[in-house]
């Protein structure tokens, strides 16, 4: 009666790991072009993390990038949706408030925070460059949520179409036309700021 | 594949490079951070998949319809479980929403607060 | 005629079927004058336009009009004001206020207390 388990190849504890490690850094700016948040974005890497090991922690190794992409991408949306509530509700209350009292509201301070946007310089790397890679990073976070997904499954985790569809749960034809507008935008924006990709 | 972009446009590889470069500069805490989550990730690591009994099974036999009448009596079963569930369901969202509405209406606070 | 077990089961469940689907959401409308005295005096802001409304407003209204006799006068004062405005609201509008309200239900009590407190407050400064 029980299941045979000998043949299929199961992702051992080092896989995981091994593919984890490899895949966070992504995951996490991934996250952060999302939320705008870096707190906000770490735990979205770690719940999305969990529910790869607890739900598929027995699948192949082969499987596991794109299952993480679709839980990935369904995670930062939970969050993002969750974070749009919210900026709903302070708008509610920030218009009841008295104007001068509005610390109280912590949530407030996960709002736009647009200082933790550019990445630190290293300083063996040339200025320029890390200007274009802020300016970059901040131009995704502009795009329209569906956009900015589909473009960084398909050119930054290299994704096909029939992957990127399934991981964001829509057609290849949605993904076709997400792709693309989010690179004209982001043409456009990146010309309009004169940047030039080196 | 083709994907609408003219090439001048712009160079996804390119951007795609630039953006991995990003993730090689993350500061030592958020690095840190993202080792913890993995670690916790993998503590909770299940291998084994549920055991799915498919049939083999001669504990369940009894369970299932044998006759024409106890398949009509399953299925009669089934769609009153169905039917009654969703009856359920519109009464309870029915229900809900008529305590929204009274709430509303008698609440301390003015309608306004609730209503652009 | 020999009724097998599993045969007379069936028949209770169609019976028990048609229980449960019995008495869907009426979706006749009615007259005001066809309401029962309770309904009219819960309703009774709305009893111009209570003939003209659509059947599902009517319903709802109704199913709000139940729970009228156990309001406190206070409470039965606000729901007399606020009905015209709130009939006068779009499904949309009111879709949305509700899940206002919702959300707001879940927000901690403190923070709810909070948002009355000035309420409040800012009412007072308006009012004479």
């Amino acid at each position: 009666m029980a299941l045979a388990q000998g043949v299929i190849k199961l992702a051992s504890p080092t896989e995981l790991s091994q593919f984890l490690g490899a895949a966070e850094r992504r995951a996490y700016k991934q996250a952060l072009y999302a939320v705008r948040n870096e707190h906000t974005a770490l735990d979205i890497v770690q719940d999305a993390m969990i529910k790869l090991a607890e739900k598929y922690g027995g699948k192949p190794a082969a499987e596991l990038p794109l299952l993480f992409q679709r839980i990935l991408q369904n995670t930062i949306r939970d969050y993002y949706r969750r974070q749009k509530v919210r900026n709903a509700w302070m708008t509610l209350f920030s218009s009841l408030a008295p104007k001068n009292e509005s610390e109280e509201y912590d949530p407030l301070e996960s709002l736009e925070d647009d200082e933790n946007q550019t990445a630190p310089a290293a300083p063996d790397e040339s200025l320029q460059q890390s200007q274009v890679i802020a300016l970059i990073e901040q131009a995704l976070g502009k795009l329209p949520a569906r956009q900015r997904e589909a473009f960084l499954l398909r050119y930054w985790e290299g994704l096909d179409t029939a992957e990127t569809a399934v991981a964001m749960g829509c057609t290849e034809g949605s993904v076709k036309t997400h792709c693309s507008r989010a690179a004209h935008a982001l043409a456009v924006s990146l010309k309009v700021k004169g940047v030039e990709l080196p | 594949m083709s994907t609408n972009i003219n090439p001048q446009d712009i160079n996804p590889d390119r951007i795609a490079k630039l953006l991995t470069r990003a993730t090689e500069q993350l500061d030592d805490d958020t690095v840190a951070a993202l080792r913890q989550a993995r670690n916790a990730a993998l503590e909770r690591q299940t291998i084994n998949e549920p055991v799915f009994a498919l049939g083999t099974g001669h504990r369940a036999h009894w369970l299932m319809p044998h006759s024409a009448h106890q398949w009509a009596a399953t299925a009669i079963l089934f769609v009153a479980i169905l039917v009654g569930g969703v009856s359920y369901w519109h009464h309870a969202h029915e229900n809900e929403m008529s305590h929204l509405d009274v709430a509303i209406l008698t609440d301390d606070l003015p309608m306004e607060v609730f209503v652009d | 005629m020999q009724n097998s077990g599993p045969m007379r089961n069936s028949i209770i469940v169609i019976f028990l079927l048609s229980g449960l689907t019995g008495a869907p959401a009426s979706a006749t409308a009615e007259s005001w004058r066809s309401l029962a005295p309770a309904q009219q005096e819960a309703l009774a802001p709305l009893s111009q336009q209570w003939d003209n409304l659509p059947e599902q407003q009517q319903h709802h209204l109704l199913k709000t009009a139940k729970r009228y006799p156990y309001l406190t006068p206070e409470q039965k004062q606000r729901f007399h004001d606020r009905l015209e405005p709130w009939n006068k609201l779009t499904p949309e509008q009111r879709k949305a206020a509700r899940e206002k309200y919702r959300a707001f239900s879940m927000v901690p009590e403190d923070k709810r207390e909070q948002v009355r407190q000035m309420v409040k407050e800012e009412q007072a400064k308006k009012a004479p």
